[in-house]
């Protein structure tokens, strides 16, 4: 007899102006504690054991965190659908978001005014940024690497929780924009498509030990390092290579469904291990010099193979194979059953290599399209930072390439845009007022919370107690270290702006950048650095960034928006 | 240039052993030979497939390394795990039923194809997709529409919004005829429905549909009369139509002044024939297309002849529930004017009954227009909704789930 049990009714919840706020502003200043190069890190641990994380990176943060508000959890799931598609710009996209929902739940105006009001404002932003006389924006010119080398070093310093020094910053930097330019296919074909980077994880060793290899490492403990190599090569001096991704250890003669009735006399492991030394004389008798599979190899074959003069690897992996197949042309042969000369591929050498205790088997192609990073770091949450620092890097220079642009980073850009939005917002005709059907009061105050929201991301860069400027001309973002006296100048103050473009040899006009709405500002269209793209620029993804922008507000739009809450307790 | 494609639903890899089939093996010779034929078998399949110029399988089913390896070798893609509504959304565009590799005598080229203008794969955010386009033998060509939101409930929320959207187009361009069949095949539905006893209920369900604004329409000495109308079901019924000119230029142009003759409701009375008061020459009651502007009008002129007609009506009690009938009516305009500020709901009622009184055309309302057809349907089944919900007496609370009529020979005893 089946019964119902009574369940429990559904929770119904009335949003309020305060509804979660003390989450909300817990949540935000995790983020903004994380944010940028002098950010503090987080250590995401669990009571009953597993592996530490420490980190700063918000993707790492929001795999773990376990958020119960459902107005938080809208949050969190934005960011990281943002973050699982652009990689970058995550801590910017989460501490935007947190901070328009504070500023504009403070605001006197009816959520249905603010969210069409931070529309408009949004599409005066990413017009902005779209167009040729944006000031913020650096576009990047692929015939020289600078600009590409700024971008990667940006966001290597920016992870402090990889504890990198200046000369390793440096040595990966090169050694990412190598792995990135090896990627990129040599003849450009109608459909090329570009390669990856295997990143091979050595962990003990200083980072300047990173070295970056063309082709694929595949890890094979019992080869030694004593004998040299002598592998058989075809006639054209290339290596034919067969990939399985089939277990050949002999094991592989169960049916999904059904049995099978075995005979007195016979044994299936016999008949299996027959058919494997059959395969193993026709790879020979075809000339293949290297044999790859995904999964064991059986010990006999390996001994048959080894004295033939085939070198045999196994336990390849499976990430491996896809490169693998890419690389080399070979084709992943399914059964053991029937061997097809058109699947085997070639390489232009083996070799070995060693690194720290480990020993790998090198492959070399034709043409090096896939790489290997090998990777070094002292610890192990360091180098778990690391590795997904240079994956982000990676796609970045990806992103980069489909769209060659690159904002100004250190701030500058929240800040310019502020000032930005500041000069337009007082200017709009009134008829634009009537389209949104709000009043000019209403308007400026919802400007001024975004522009307020925008330069509080900025702010959260600075951790350790100085002051936060913007100057009136450039709108750039200056950072001003604690100690100073109280009766200097700005000018006296400021060195370098955020980014690096700018310097203090003209007089801005600086002013403090606060929190609360203060007096209203003044503000003329800022104006373009005259300064050149250097060496030492501090840049931000393009891409990443505006997407954040808009998933930042969207999301803070459908938060000021809800008003009840329905939670099923079964 | 043009490929084919072709849909499977089952693994085209044979297996050793089909469900409750036993291999039995006798000798090596027989084990390799067979596990070579199972191989030759996908080879050929595919060689088959290649020769019949099909670059694309579909497939239900998950394909094996096999089958995956070979149609690789011969330049064909798989596309695995594609659900049932895919498979038959696929079927019914291309006309086009799965293709089974046992049925198949392997000679001559394969019929049952697909045929595609293009297959490329396409990255949607983080999901790979592929973007085939198949040439349909039925009316309509098969779009895509890709919504993006920055959350998945969101997304879902709005695909359902595009889906009720979507229906309600299908339902604007229906027409109600003005049939004495209407009426007839509606009462047979309330003569279903039990009679009522119990005057708590009646009173107090009836309390619920009037407003609260309005003035009590129940006289304490009246209710005995009103219990025995809910118990006969009989509401008020028609709604004068004015069928004019107006009509036509209702049809999805709302450029011009719109005339109010859209308001036809056909309600049901009892097991006499529905009496509808319409006039004019236009034979269907509610013409196919017809709209009216939103923000109320709908709700506010229906009120009005209903209003009207319990005026004229002979019988007290049918004139009494039609004035409750109305006046709730006007519950949802009062909502949608709540969060405007100030007396909004009063000046537009004043505003639209005075228009009505001089038979001028209602304002044109700038966010939009509503099908006329929806909401007749609408508040025919508000009505049925109502009346049944009158005539129950007693929620019964059970501990074993109910189990639908069909399903009463499996019912086990205990």
């Amino acid at each position: 007899m089946s019964r119902l049990e009574a369940t429990n009714p559904p929770l119904f919840i009335t949003l309020t102006k305060d509804t979660a706020s003390q989450s909300l502003s817990l949540l935000s200043r995790i983020f903004r504690s994380s944010y940028g190069p002098d950010g503090r890190l987080k250590q995401l641990h669990n009571g009953m054991g597993g592996c530490v994380c420490t980190t700063s990176q918000s993707s790492a943060m929001l795999r773990h965190l376990s958020v119960s508000h459902p107005v938080l959890r809208v949050v969190t799931a934005s960011v990281r659908s943002h973050v699982s598609r652009l990689s970058d710009c995550g801590l910017f996209t989460a501490i935007l978001c947190c901070s328009l929902i504070e500023n504009f739940r403070s605001l006197n105006v009816a959520p249905g005014t603010v969210v069409r009001i931070s529309t408009h404002l949004l599409s005066l932003c990413m017009d902005y940024l779209k167009s040729e006389a944006c000031c913020c924006r650096v576009s990047v010119d692929f015939s020289s690497v600078q600009t590409l080398v700024c971008l990667v070093r940006s966001i290597l310093t920016s992870k402090p929780a990889c504890i990198l020094n200046k000369t390793e910053v440096d040595h990966l930097t090169m050694l990412i924009v190598k792995a990135f330019l090896f990627t990129v296919p040599c003849h450009a074909e109608t459909n090329a498509v570009l390669g990856k980077c295997v990143i091979v994880p050595v962990k003990g060793r200083r980072v300047v030990d990173s070295t970056l290899l063309p082709g694929l490492l595949i890890e094979a403990p019992e080869i030694q390092l004593a004998k040299p190599l002598t592998v058989k090569r075809t006639g054209s001096d290339r290596i034919k290579i067969a990939l399985f991704c089939v277990s050949m250890s002999g094991d592989s003669f169960n049916p999904e469904e059904g049995t099978i009735a075995v005979h007195h006399g016979i044994s299936l492991e016999m008949l299996e291990l027959n058919q494997l030394l059959n395969v193993g004389e026709q790879l020979v008798k075809d000339e293949v010099g290297l044999v790859v599979c995904q999964k064991v190899i059986h010990p006999s074959l390996k001994q048959y193979l080894k004295e033939n003069h085939v070198l045999a690897v196994d336990r390849a992996g499976l990430s491996l194979m896809e490169p693998l197949s890419q690389m080399t042309g070979s084709k992943p042969i399914a059964s053991i059953h029937l061997l097809s000369p058109g699947c085997y591929g070639s390489l232009k050498d083996v070799c070995v290599e060693s690194f720290a205790s480990k020993h790998f088997v090198h492959l070399i192609p034709e043409d090096t399209v896939i790489c290997s990073l090998i990777l070094c770091n002292r610890s192990d949450t360091a180098w778990d930072e690391l590795k997904r620092v240079c994956e982000t890097a990676e796609h970045v220079l990806q992103l980069t390439m489909k769209e060659p642009l690159a904002l100004l980073g250190g701030g500058c850009t929240e800040t310019h845009l502020a000032s930005y939005i500041r000069h337009k917002s007082s200017s709009l005709s009134s008829s634009s007022f009537k389209d949104l059907d709000c009043s000019q009061t209403q308007y400026q105050l919802v400007a001024d919370g975004f522009c307020r929201s925008l330069e509080s991301v900025a702010r959260s860069l600075n951790h350790d107690d100085g002051e936060v400027l913007t100057d009136m001309v450039y709108g750039h973002c200056w950072f001003v270290p604690s100690g100073y006296p109280s009766v200097s100048k700005w000018s006296d103050l400021v060195s370098k702006c955020g980014c690096g473009v700018n310097d203090n040899t003209e007089d801005l006009n600086w002013r403090l950048l606060q929190g609360q709405s203060g007096s209203p500002i003044i503000q003329s269209c800022p104006k373009e650095s005259s300064v050149k793209v250097n060496d030492f620029l501090t840049l931000d993804c393009f891409a990443a960034k505006c997407s954040g922008l808009q998933v930042a507000l969207e999301t803070a739009n459908l938060i000021l928006d809800l008003s009840y809450i329905i939670e099923d307790q079964n | 240039g043009e490929l084919r494609a072709l849909l499977v639903t089952e693994p085209l890899q044979p297996s050793l052993a089909g469900p409750g089939v036993e291999f039995a093996v006798h000798s090596e010779g027989q084990y390799r030979g067979a596990q070579r034929w199972i191989a030759g078998r996908v080879e050929a399949v595919m060689k088959r497939l290649q020769s019949s110029n099909v670059k694309l399988l579909l497939s239900s089913a998950k394909q094996g390394e096999v089958v995956t390896y070979y149609a690789k070798l011969h330049g064909i893609s798989v596309v695995e795990c594609l659900s049932e509504e895919e498979m038959a959304l696929i079927g019914e565009i291309t006309g086009v039923s799965p293709y089974t590799p046992l049925g198949d005598d392997m000679c001559g080229e394969i019929t049952e194809t697909a045929v595609a203008a293009f297959c490329p794969p396409l990255l949607l955010g983080s999901r790979r997709c592929v973007h085939v386009g198949l040439s349909s033998v039925c009316g309509f060509q098969p779009h895509c529409l890709i919504l993006c939101g920055p959350v998945d409930g969101v997304n879902e929320q709005h695909a359902e919004a595009l889906q009720g959207a979507l229906t309600m187009l299908q339902q604007l361009f229906k027409t109600v005829e003005q049939r004495e069949g209407c009426g007839a095949e509606v009462t047979q539905k309330v003569v279903e429905y039990t009679f009522c006893n119990s005057n708590q209920v009646s009173k107090s369900q009836l309390q619920t549909l009037k407003d609260e604004t309005e003035t009590k329409i129940l006289d304490p000495d009246k209710s005995d009369a009103l219990v025995d109308n809910q118990n006969n079901h009989s509401t008020a019924v028609l709604v004068a139509h004015n069928a004019d000119t107006g009509t036509a230029s209702e049809h999805l142009d709302v450029g011009e002044g719109l005339e109010e003759t859209s308001c036809n409701t056909v309600l049901f009375e009892r097991e006499e024939s529905c009496v509808s008061i319409a006039q004019g020459n236009s034979s269907s009651l509610i013409e196919a297309g017809s709209v009216l502007p939103v923000g109320g009008y709908f709700e506010v002129l229906l009120h009005y002849y209903i209003h009207h007609y319990a005026k004229q009506c002979r019988q007290s009690e049918v004139a009494v529930v039609s004035s409750v009938v109305a006046d709730a009516l006007l519950s949802i305009p009062k909502c949608l004017y709540r969060t405007a500020e100030g007396d909004s709901f009063t000046h537009f009622y004043l505003k639209t009954i005075n228009s009505l009184r001089k038979n001028e055309p209602l304002p044109m309302s700038k966010e939009g227009v509503e099908s006329v057809y929806c909401k007749y349907q609408l508040v025919i089944s508000v009505l049925y909704c109502a009346a049944e919900l009158l005539s129950i007496d007693l929620i019964i609370d059970i501990k074993r789930p109910l189990q639908k009529i069909e399903d009463c020979d499996s019912e086990d005893e205990l």
